[in-house]
């Protein structure tokens, strides 16, 4: 099963860092590094394979994973330039989290999005003065719905 | 070679630079400048440097121990290739694309996140 276009579109938008890392070239090639790559349009298949490859395989090994990668997908193409580019900025701070703060961000960021801004504002207090331990306690007690 | 020329034109633009300050400094300043000089070794009184010695030797082999400690607290594990770490880092990419709703990094980059502070 091939990875459906928005994926691709996805995968251009966001992984091209990645992918190129991932597709790295052989020491022998290491030299037309700096060459600027053409347009997606002018690539060869062959080339346009190796960038989605990462992406592909992610899609056919995990099947139960599809929907919501799918959905993932969309929601990116849906984010105007500006959206995009500040989720970029909250991306990189997740990659900077370990698993218990990632945790902690999914189980906020769902419990706090359908709140008032009075609400949130209590949330924060309540969790400023919370011990880590509470905070785990918390996490567990308020899981994020969607996993 | 060049650092030597570097260093010369260096040296010659700060002397350059000190004379033009000093040219600038008022005859009744220098003077007074010169005699706060002169009375400055009368007037401070010699520091003990007793312990001086024994705090930088100590420190010196507090340094010593750290370093230490920390390479035999490293572990010896074999380098990841450059490949394997590209392969790793692009998996992560992936997943932090497609696995995690972007509405939650858009929020993660909000005032409202950041306020949580939770790194």
């Amino acid at each position: 099963m091939r990875a459906p276009p928005i994926l691709i579109a996805l995968a251009l938008a966001t992984l091209m860092p990645c992918a190129a890392m991932a597709v790295s070239p052989p020491p022998a090639e290491a030299d037309t590094a700096s060459t600027p790559m053409p347009a997606w349009e002018q690539l060869t298949q062959a080339q346009r394979d190796a960038l989605i490859a990462p992406l592909r395989a992610r899609w056919n090994d995990n099947p139960e994973r599809r929907a919501r990668m799918y959905e993932h997908a969309q929601r990116w193409q849906d984010m105007t330039p500006e959206q995009r580019k500040r989720a970029h900025r909250g991306m990189k701070r997740w990659k900077h989290m370990d698993p218990e703060q990632r945790a902690q961000a999914r189980a906020l960021f769902h419990k706090m999005r359908g709140m008032s801004k009075e609400d949130r504002n209590e949330l924060r207090k309540r969790w400023h003065a919370m011990t880590p331990e509470q905070r785990h306690q918390w996490v567990e007690q308020n899981p994020p719905a969607e996993h | 070679m060049n650092t030597d020329n570097r260093d010369a034109r260096f040296d010659a633009a700060m002397r350059q630079l000190h004379e033009s300050a000093v040219d600038r400094v008022s005859g009744r300043t220098r003077l007074r400048l010169q005699q706060a000089a002169r009375a400055a070794p009368a007037a401070a009184p010699a520091r003990p440097h007793r312990l001086a010695w024994p705090l930088a030797t100590s420190l010196a082999a507090a340094l010593a121990l750290m370093v230490g400690l920390q390479l035999w607290n490293e572990p010896a594990s074999a380098p990841a290739t450059p490949a394997a770490v590209a392969d790793a880092d692009a998996d992560a990419e992936i997943d932090a694309v497609l696995d995690e709703n972007p509405d939650l990094y858009l929020w993660l980059a909000s005032n409202d996140a950041y306020a949580l502070a939770m790194e």
